[in-house]
C-alpha cells in the first residue's frame, strides 16, 4: 500500500480532477439529472403538483441548452479560429470532452427544447402521465449525452443502457393498448439480446487488449499489430474480429441498421408518434456519435496529451506511427460499416414502398437515413489514416446531416401526431385531399418530405450533398476506393428510389379526392399545433438557404477527428 | 505422509467446520428443549421433564427429550405426496439448510487461540472458519438472502395453497426486511471501517464502546429486522398456524421437515450471533476479557464463554418475545418495514456518517473524552427523536373498517333517518 | 489466501454431504473446485434452456449464478463473488421467482417450444458456441492460465476506485500517460439511471384507474382496449372532440 501522504495526494488530485476539471464540462448533464429529481419532488408537495411537469422539464432542458451552447462557444476553434482538437479527458478518462461532445450535446438539448412543447401540445403525455413521461425522456437523453462522450467501454455500455431502458418504457407509454405493449416487449427483448451480445464483444476486446479505456486499447492494438508480422496474427485476429462484430451488433441495434432493424417498424407503429420521433431523432444522433467515438477511438490513437509539453511532438509522432499500424483495424471497420450502410440504405428504402401506415413508412425512412449516415462515417474512417483533413470534412458532413435530420424528422413525426389528433388515423389513405381543407399543413409536409428526399432548395439537399462529396473524396484519396465507389452508387440510386414513396404521400394529400364525411378544416397553421409544425418546417427551408453558419459549427465538430 | 494429509491450514479449517456444524446441530436440538421450557414457564405449567437416559429411570430434567424427538422425526415415514414437483420438493430443504450453515463460514465464534506453534499454521488461530475472507459481512448478508429460496421453492413445489401462500408471504417479508437489515449493518461497517466480523468485534473491544450504545437506532432497526428475517413470532406470518396450517412446510414430513425446522433454528442462532457480534461487543466484557490479540488459554476460553453467554441471552429473549407478543397483520408488517424501519435505518446511517466525519475535528477542539461522549450522545438524541416521530407520523396499520357515516351509538338519529326513508318510500308508492 | 478460504467456504456449503477420508493433499483442490463450479454453472445454464417449467428455469438460473459466484471466490475476487450472490442470487432472482410465481397462470407455467424452434435455436446456439470456443482457444495467452498468488485481496482498493481514486495502479494524470480510471462517474450516474428506470417501471405497473380519460383513448372508435383480461369494445360513436388534443391512434384498422 501507499504511504499516507501518497494517499493524501491521490485524494487531492482526484478532487481536483472531479471538481475543477470534470464537473464544469458536465453541466448540461447535471441540469438533466437535477431536473429528473425535481420532477419527482414536484409530485410530493401539493402546491407544486399544480405545476405542469412539462414546464419543469422545459426549464431544465433550457438550462441544459444554455450550458451546452456556452460549452460549444468556449471551444478554441469557435468563429473561424484555429479548429484544433481540444480534447480533454474528464472523470479520470471515462468520458472525453471535445468538439464532437459539445456539438452532439447541443443538438440533443435543442431537440429537447423543441420536443417538450411539441408533446405538451399534442397531448400524449397528459397531466397525469407527464411527470413520468418527461422523467423517462430526460433520463434517456442523459444516457445519450454520455454515449456522445464515452471514452471507456464501461461508459459505452452504461450509456447505451441508460438510453435504451427508458426507451423501452416509453414504447409502452400507451398502457392498455395491445400494439403499444407489444412494441415495448419487442423492443425490450430485442434490446436485451443486443446489449448482451455487445457486452460479450466488449469483454473479448477488453480481455485481449487489457484495458477498457479506448485510447489505451488503440495503443495496445497498435502494439499487437506491430509485434506480430502482418497477416500472422493467428487466433488474436479472430478474437478481435469477433469482438468487433459483436460490438457492432449493439451499435447497429441502436442505429436500427440492417440486419438489426427488425424492431424498428413494429416499435414505431405500436408506440405513439411522439415516442417514435424521440427514438428516431435523439437516439439516432447519439448512436452515430457513439459509432464515431468507437471507430475513431480504436482506429486512430490520440497523441498522449499535454502536460509534458516538450514531449508532445514526440507523442504526436508516436501516435502517427501507431496510427499507421492500425491500418488493418480501420480497413475492417470501414468494410463492416460500409457494408452495413449499403444494406441499411437499400433495404430501408425498398421496404418503405409497401407501407400504408405513415408511422411505418417513417420507420423505414429512419432506417434508410441511418444508412446515409453510416456512409458518411465509413468515408470518414477510410480517410482518417492518410488524409486527416478530408476525414474532418467527412465528419463535419455527418454532423451537419444530424442537425438537419433533427428538424426534418421531428417535423414529420409532429405532423403525424397532430394529424392523428385531427383525423384519428395514421393511415396514409386517410390523408386524402387534405390540401382542400388545410393547405398550410400540406405545404409543411411537402417541405419536410422533400427535404427528407434531399432535393435542392432545402436543408436535406445540403446534408446529402456533403455526404456524397465526402464519398467522392474518399474515392479519390483513400485506399478503400472500390467500396466507396459502391457506396456512392448505392447512395445515389437510393435517393432516386426514395422519391417515389415520399411523393406518394404528397400525391395522396393533394390529388386524391376529399372523403365525403371529412369534417371541416383538419389543422390550421394558426394554432398551437400549427405553430409547432411551422417552427420545425421553417428551419428546414432556412437551413437550405443559409447553411453556412450551421456548417461552421459542424466543421468545429469535425475537428475532433484530428 | 505429507501426501496423504492436507496442509495444516486446510486441516484446521476442516476441524473448525466439524466443531461448528456439530455444535450448531446440538445447539439447535437443545434450543428446542429450551424453547419448550420457556413456553411452559411463561404459561405457568410444567414443560418436558420426563425423558432422561434411555432404558433407565433417570430423568435428568428431561434432557433426553431432543434425542427422542430427533429419533421420532427421523424414523417417521418419509412420505412424498403425489401432487408435488419432485425435484424442487426435494431440493428446497437442502437449499435452505446449506445456506443457513454456510453463513457460519464467515461468523467468528470466539476470539483467537493462544500460539500453538504448529508449522504451516500461522498464529494466532482465530475462531473463524474462513479467516481470510475479507468481505465477511457481505457473505453473511448474501447467504441470508439465499435462504429465502428454500421457503419459496418449498411453498411452490408442495402444490398446496397454504404452502404457496406461506412461501409468497415469506418472500415478500424477507425481501422487505433485508433492506433495514442492510442499513443496520452499514452503520456498523461504517463505524468499524471493516467488512470483517472479527475486526468489528475487535473495534468494539478496543474502544470499550459497544455499538448498541453508539448506534442505538441502528441496533433497534437491526434487532427488529433480524426478528423478521428469522421469521420469529411477531413476524412469523409465513407459517402462521392459525391461518396457514404449517405455511410453506405444510406438505413436508419426516427428515425433510426436520431439515426445515433445524434451519429455522439456525436462522435464529445466526441472528443472535450477528446481534451480539455487531452490537453487543462480541466476546468483549469490561474488565474481564481484555482487548489484545496476545492472550492466554484462560482468556481464550473466557472470551468464548462470554460470547456464548451473550448469544444464549439473546436467544432467550427471542423465545420470551415469542410467547408474549401477538403476531403482526400483513399490512402492519409491510408498513413497519417500509415506513418505519427504512427511514429510521437511513437516519441512523446519516447520523453515523456525520459522527464519523466530524469526530476528528471535535477531538481536536474539545479533547478525546468530550468528543467520545458527544459521539454517543448525538445518536441517542437522534434515536429518541426518530422514535417519537415514527410514533406520531406512521400508522402501524391500515384501517380497513368500513367508514360509518355517523356515530352508531346515535340511535335516535338512526331512527329518524329510518323513518324519513320510510316516508319517502311511501311517497313514491 | 483465496484457495484456503475457498476450501473453507465450499466445505461449509457441502457440509451436509461432506465426504471425509479422501487423501486430501494428493488432489489439486483448486482445479477440482474450479471444475466443480464451472461444470455446475454450465450444467444448470443448459438446464435453464432445456427446462419446460418456468419456475424450474428460474431455479436453475439461481444455481448457475451461484456457481458463478463460486468461480469468483475461487479466483480471489471475493468482493465480486459476494456481490454476485447478493445482487443476482439473493436479489434479482428472488424477485424474478416471486414474480413468476405470482403471475404464472396455468397456460404460462409450462413453455414448450416446437421441435422446429428447438432445432433452430440449437443450431444457432451451437454454432455460436463453436465460434466462440474456437476464438477463445486460439489465443495463446489465454491457454496458459498459470495459478498465480493472489495479493492481499481486500475491498479497500475497490471502494477507493468507486470513489474515483485509484490506489493500486498508476495514478490519474501521471507522467507516463497511462490513466488509471476511477469509477466515480458510473457509480454516481447509475443512481440517476435506476431512479429513471424505477419511475418507468412504476408507470408501467401502476394499475391506477385514470381520473380523466386519456385524450388518445377518449375518442377511440372500434379500437379494442385490453385491460386486465377483459376485452372491452368501445362504442363506435365518437364523443365530441374537446380541443386539439382529442384524438385516436392508428392500429385500429389492423
Amino acid at each position: 500500500m501507499n504511504s499516507v501522504s501518497d494517499l493524501g495526494s491521490i485524494v487531492s488530485r482526484s478532487l481536483h480532477d472531479t471538481l475543477a476539471l470534470s464537473l464544469p464540462l458536465f453541466r448540461p448533464e447535471l441540469c438533466l439529472a437535477v431536473t429528473v429529481v425535481l420532477l419527482l419532488l414536484c409530485r410530493m408537495l401539493p402546491v407544486l403538483k399544480m405545476l405542469d411537469s412539462a414546464w419543469v422539464a422545459l426549464g431544465g432542458a433550457a438550462f441544459a441548452l444554455f450550458y451546452a451552447w456556452s460549452d460549444l462557444r468556449g471551444l478554441p476553434g469557435w468563429l473561424g479560429g484555429d479548429a484544433l482538437a481540444s480534447r480533454q479527458e474528464i472523470f479520470t478518462g471515462l468520458l472525453v470532452f471535445d468538439s464532437l461532445t459539445a456539438y452532439i450535446r447541443l443538438l440533443l438539448m435543442a431537440f429537447l427544447v423543441l420536443y417538450i412543447p411539441f408533446t405538451k401540445v399534442s397531448g400524449i403525455p397528459d397531466r397525469e402521465d407527464g411527470a413520468d413521461f418527461y422523467t423517462l425522456v430526460l433520463g434517456a437523453t442523459l444516457g445519450m449525452c454520455l454515449m456522445a462522450s464515452a471514452n471507456h467501454l464501461l461508459m459505452v455500455f452504461m450509456a447505451v443502457e441508460m438510453a435504451s431502458v427508458p426507451s423501452y418504457a416509453l414504447a409502452g407509454l400507451l398502457k392498455g393498448r395491445r400494439a403499444s405493449s407489444e412494441a415495448a416487449i419487442k423492443y425490450a427483448v430485442y434490446g436485451a439480446g443486443a446489449s448482451g451480445i455487445m457486452l460479450y464483444g466488449m469483454s473479448l476486446l477488453a480481455g485481449l487488449l487489457g484495458s477498457c479505456h479506448l485510447p489505451t486499447m488503440a495503443r495496445q492494438l497498435a502494439g499487437l499489430a506491430g509485434a506480430i508480422p502482418a497477416g500472422n496474427l493467428g487466433g488474436v485476429e479472430m478474437v478481435l474480429v469477433l469482438g468487433g462484430l459483436m460490438l457492432a451488433v449493439g451499435l447497429a441495434f441502436k442505429l436500427s441498421a440492417v440486419p438489426f432493424h427488425f424492431w424498428c417498424p413494429d416499435v414505431f407503429e405500436g408506440a405513439a408518434a411522439e415516442v417514435g420521433g424521440f427514438l428516431s431523432v435523439a437516439s439516432k444522433t447519439a448512436a452515430v456519435a457513439l459509432l464515431l467515438r468507437i471507430a475513431f477511438g480504436l482506429g486512430m490513437p490520440v497523441a498522449v496529451l499535454p502536460g509534458a509539453d516538450s514531449s508532445s511532438a514526440l507523442a504526436g509522432q508516436a501516435a502517427a506511427l501507431q496510427g499507421a499500424l492500425l491500418g488493418d483495424a480501420r480497413h475492417f471497420m470501414v468494410a463492416t460499416i460500409g457494408l452495413m450502410a449499403a444494406l441499411t440504405c437499400t433495404l430501408g428504402n425498398l421496404a418503405a414502398y409497401g407501407q400504408n401506415n405513415m408511422k411505418r413508412l417513417l420507420a423505414y425512412s429512419t432506417i434508410a437515413h441511418a444508412g446515409y449516415l453510416l456512409m458518411g462515417v465509413a468515408a470518414a474512417v477510410a480517410l482518417s489514416g492518410s488524409h486527416p483533413a478530408s476525414a474532418r470534412t467527412a465528419v463535419s458532413a455527418v454532423a451537419f446531416y444530424l442537425a438537419t435530420y433533427l428538424f426534418m424528422n421531428l417535423g414529420a413525426f409532429a405532423i403525424v401526431a397532430f394529424l392523428r389528433n385531427a383525423l384519428r388515423s395514421e393511415e396514409i389513405a386517410s390523408y386524402a385531399g387534405l390540401i382542400r381543407t388545410s393547405p398550410g399543413i400540406v405545404v409543411a409536409t411537402g417541405v419536410v418530405l422533400v427535404s427528407l428526399i434531399g432535393l435542392p432548395p432545402l436543408a436535406g439537399f445540403w446534408s446529402k450533398f456533403l455526404i456524397f462529396s465526402a464519398l467522392v473524396e474518399a474515392i479519390s484519396l483513400s485506399a478503400e476506393r472500390p467500396l466507396m465507389l459502391v457506396l456512392l452508387v448505392v447512395g445515389g440510386l437510393n435517393t432516386v428510389f426514395s422519391l417515389y414513396y415520399y411523393l406518394r404521400v404528397l400525391k395522396v394529400m393533394t390529388f386524391d379526392p376529399l372523403p365525403a364525411d371529412r369534417p371541416g378544416e383538419a389543422l390550421s397553421l394558426v394554432s398551437f399545433p400549427g405553430a409547432i409544425v411551422t417552427a420545425l418546417a421553417v428551419p428546414v427551408v432556412m437551413l437550405g438557404i443559409f447553411w453556412s453558419g450551421l456548417y461552421a459549427c459542424a466543421q468545429l465538430a469535425g475537428a475532433f477527428a484530428s | 505422509m505429507s501426501d496423504f494429509l492436507p496442509s495444516p491450514l486446510t486441516l484446521a479449517a476442516l476441524v473448525k467446520i466439524g466443531l461448528l456444524v456439530g455444535g450448531l446441530m446440538t445447539a439447535a436440538a437443545y434450543l428446542v428443549l429450551l424453547e419448550r421450557w420457556i413456553a411452559a414457564w411463561v404459561q405457568d405449567r410444567r414443560g418436558p421433564n420426563r425423558v432422561g437416559i434411555p432404558f433407565t429411570k433417570i430423568s435428568l430434567f428431561g434432557l433426553g427429550q431432543p434425542l427422542a424427538d430427533g429419533l421420532k422425526i427421523i424414523l417417521k415415514e418419509d412420505f412424498t405426496p403425489k401432487h408435488v414437483d419432485k425435484i424442487l420438493y426435494n431440493a428446497a430443504p437442502l437449499v435452505i439448510l446449506a445456506a443457513s450453515l454456510a453463513i457460519f463460514a464467515a461468523i467468528p465464534f470466539g476470539s483467537v487461540l493462544p500460539p500453538l506453534n504448529i508449522p504451516g499454521l500461522p498464529d494466532p488461530v482465530p475462531f473463524l472458519v474462513a479467516p481470510g475472507l475479507d468481505v465477511g459481512v457481505l457473505w453473511v448478508f448474501a447467504l441470508s438472502s439465499i435462504a429465502v429460496y428454500g421457503v419459496l421453492l418449498g411453498g411452490w413445489a408442495s402444490n398446496n395453497k397454504y404452502g404457496f401462500l406461506g412461501g409468497l408471504r415469506s418472500s415478500a417479508q424477507l425481501v422487505a426486511y433485508e433492506i433495514p437489515l442492510g442499513l443496520g449493518l452499514l452503520g456498523v461497517v461504517l463505524a468499524a471501517g471493516s467488512l470483517k466480523l472479527d475486526a468489528i468485534m475487535n473495534a468494539q473491544a478496543e474502544s470499550g464502546v459497544w455499538y448498541c450504545m453508539a448506534q442505538p437506532l441502528g441496533f433497534l432497526v437491526f434487532f427488529v429486522a433480524s426478528f423478521a428475517e428469522a421469521a420469529r413470532l411477531p413476524f412469523d406470518l409465513p407459517e402462521a398456524e392459525q391461518e396457514l396450517v404449517g405455511g410453506y412446510h405444510t406438505e413436508y414430513s419426516g427428515i425433510r421437515l426436520l431439515l426445515f425446522l433445524v434451519s429455522e433454528f439456525l436462522h435464529m442462532i445466526t441472528a443472535a450471533f450477528l446481534i451480539v457480534i455487531m452490537f453487543l461487543g462480541g466476546w468483549h466484557f469490561w474488565g474481564i476479557t481484555g482487548s489484545s490479540q496476545q492472550i492466554t488459554w484462560l482468556e481464550a476460553l473466557l472470551r468464548f464463554g462470554i460470547l456464548s453467554a451473550k448469544i444464549l441471552a439473546v436467544i432467550v429473549f427471542f423465545m420470551l418475545v415469542r410467547w408474549s407478543w401477538p403476531r403482526f397483520r400483513f399490512d402492519q408488517l409491510m408498513n413497519l418495514a417500509w415506513k418505519v424501519m427504512l427511514p429510521l435505518g437511513l437516519a441512523n446511517l446519516v447520523t453515523v456518517a456525520a459522527v464519523e466525519e466530524f469526530r476528528p475535528q471535535f477531538t481536536e477542539a474539545l479533547g478525546a473524552t468530550t468528543a467520545g461522549w458527544l459521539a454517543i450522545a448525538v445518536p441517542w438524541v437522534v434515536f429518541f427523536v426518530g422514535w417519537i416521530l415514527a410514533g406520531i407520523l406512521t400508522p402501524s396499520g391500515t384501517d380497513n373498517r368500513p367508514i360509518r357515516a355517523h356515530d352508531p351509538l346515535d340511535i335516535e338519529r338512526g331512527i329518524r333517518e329510518h323513518d324519513l326513508a320510510e316516508t319517502e318510500l311511501a311517497g313514491t308508492r | 489466501m483465496g484457495n484456503e478460504s475457498m476450501i473453507s467456504l465450499s466445505g461449509m456449503v457441502m457440509a451436509p454431504v461432506l465426504a471425509a477420508g479422501l487423501p486430501l493433499a494428493a488432489i489439486n483442490w483448486h482445479s477440482v473446485l474450479f471444475l466443480l463450479f464451472a461444470s455446475l454453472a454450465s450444467i444448470f445454464a443448459v438446464g435453464v434452456v432445456l427446462a419446460d417449467n418456468v419456475v424450474r428455469m428460474a431455479l436453475y438460473l439461481v444455481f448457475s449464478l451461484a456457481a458463478t459466484a463460486g468461480l469468483f471466490f475461487l479466483a480471489g475476487a471475493e468482493f465480486i463473488g459476494a456481490m454476485q450472490l447478493m445482487i443476482y442470487v439473493g436479489g434479482t432472482l428472488v424477485l424474478l421467482v416471486f414474480g413468476v410465481m405470482l403471475t404464472a397462470q396455468a397456460p404460462f407455467v409450462s413453455i414448450k417450444p416446437s421441435a422446429a424452434d428447438r432445432a433452430l435455436a440449437g443450431l444457432a446456439g451451437s454454432s455460436l458456441l463453436v465460434v466462440l470456443l474456437a476464438a477463445a482457444l486460439s489465443v495463446d495467452s489465454w491457454q496458459r492460465p498459470g495459478l498465480s498468488e493472489v495479493t492481499a485481496p481486500t475491498a479497500t482498493p475497490l471502494g477507493m476506485a468507486l470513489l474515483g481514486m485509484r490506489v493500486d495502479g498508476p495514478a490519474a494524470g501521471a507522467a507516463t500517460g497511462a490513466v488509471a480510471n476511477g469509477y466515480l462517474l458510473p457509480f454516481e450516474i447509475v443512481s440517476i439511471h435506476l431512479l429513471v428506470v424505477l419511475v418507468g417501471a412504476a408507470y408501467l405497473a401502476r394499475a391506477k384507474r385514470r381520473r380523466t380519460p386519456r385524450p388518445i383513448d377518449a375518442a377511440a372508435s372500434a379500437v379494442s382496449v385490453v385491460e386486465g383480461s377483459t376485452r372491452v369494445e368501445l362504442p363506435a360513436a365518437l364523443p365530441p372532440r374537446s380541443g386539439s388534443a382529442s384524438a385516436l391512434v392508428s392500429g385500429g384498422s389492423k
